[in-house]
């Protein structure tokens, strides 16, 4: 775990920084690519920031909705600055939301902007799993192999950077792929998507067991499942309805 | 839960009352709460002060080598650790103070463990 940086009399927490960091090169790097799709950079940058806000008023309301009774005569909590108070989950689906309406009252083509935003969600995926390995969150399974990692009184796979490794050649591909005539528009988005959950998929059986739904079905992993069949349908769809407008103009 | 401290650290004296009304929340519960004074970095007698002005009634230590703090690799305060029933650490909150919402959050899931 590597929870602090020290700079000389500063003390930085780590995974948190990385977030940032992450945050800001994804943000920065898809205003750069915009052009690509005929977008005007200028509308990334809000629509990011307002949905980072909205997503962490979010988080805080969705931790609040979780755990009531922590703020029982507390409520000063509510605007406690400490970060331990934010739900992700919530906050991530609050911020997708916000994001979503955002680009409708804009009258922005929804598959184009998330195809714009990818190397943003792939700087991020890859900024999250080193964050969870400088948090220790996340960690993996026993191993005697050379590289692993002493955590929690045992030695472990470091699964957060596989999945930070994956992450990161991810992200390359999909650049690769974005020079190329794309066959519909969301294609990169959603190659994008599959990529990640498959290479989670592959790599989760490194990380040490988390919440079982079923017999020896982990939480994440049906997620994960739902989320590559459901974005298999939409490519799927899509690539049909386009072939279909091809043979129509034929 | 471990707590490190000093007297002089505004955030680390923001927290203890804190940590003593959880102290009287949890009383009938196995959650045991020690705060370590890294008193080779503070002065004995400010943080017998502080320690009686504030009527703290969970055990407090008296790091006077800097060993537990190195054994814990403490590098800046507070720092809190969230320890299990097994001994193991489950979790580490650097800096301060820590909301009470957060530390009732925090406890409860790892009361929650199995024995």
């Amino acid at each position: 775990m590597f929870l602090v940086l020290n700079l000389g009399p500063l003390s930085i927490p780590l995974p948190e920084f990385i977030l940032l960091i992450g945050f800001w090169a994804g943000s920065a790097l898809s205003e750069r690519r915009a052009k690509l799709y005929y977008l005007d950079p200028n509308v990334l940058e809000p629509l990011l920031w307002t949905s980072l806000g909205l997503g962490l008023i979010g988080a805080r309301l969705s931790f609040i909705a979780r755990y009531p009774y922590a703020f029982k005569g507390q409520l000063r909590s509510i605007i406690s600055l400490n970060p331990g108070l934010l739900d992700p989950v919530g906050g991530f689906l609050i911020a997708a939301f916000a994001g979503y309406i955002i680009i409708t009252r804009r009258n922005l083509l929804l598959w184009t902007v998330l195809d714009s935003l990818t190397p943003f969600f792939g700087i991020m995926a890859a900024a999250v799993h080193l964050s969870r390995f400088a948090s220790g969150n996340g960690y993996g399974s026993l191993s005697t192999l050379p590289w692993a990692v002493n955590l929690w009184g045992s030695n472990r796979h470091p699964v957060q950077l596989y999945l930070c490794g994956a992450a990161i050649l991810t992200l390359i591909g999909v650049m690769q792929i974005s020079y190329l005539k794309q066959p519909f528009p969301g294609n990169i988005f959603l190659s994008f998507t599959m990529a990640t959950v498959g290479y989670f998929l592959f790599l989760s059986r490194y990380q040490a067991p988390g919440k079982i739904l079923f017999e020896g079905l982990r939480v994440n992993q049906i997620v994960s499942w739902v989320i590559l069949c459901f974005t298999l349908l939409l490519s799927t769809l899509f690539s049909v309805s386009k072939r279909r407008i091809v043979i129509d103009d034929a | 839960m471990v707590n490190f401290w000093a007297s002089w650290c505004p955030p680390c004296r923001a927290e203890m009352p804190a940590f003593q009304q959880i102290v009287e929340e949890y009383h009938s519960t196995d959650l045991i709460i020690a705060a370590v004074n890294l008193t080779n970095q503070d002065s004995l007698s400010d943080a017998r002060e502080f320690i009686n002005k504030y009527q703290l009634t969970f055990p407090i230590l008296f790091d006077s080598n800097g060993s537990a703090s190195q054994a814990y690799n403490v590098y800046s305060l507070p720092t809190t650790f969230f320890i299990n029933r097994q001994g193991y650490i489950q979790k580490i909150i650097i800096g301060g103070p820590i909301p009470i919402s957060l530390l009732r959050v925090e406890l409860d899931k790892l009361l929650e463990e199995e024995p």
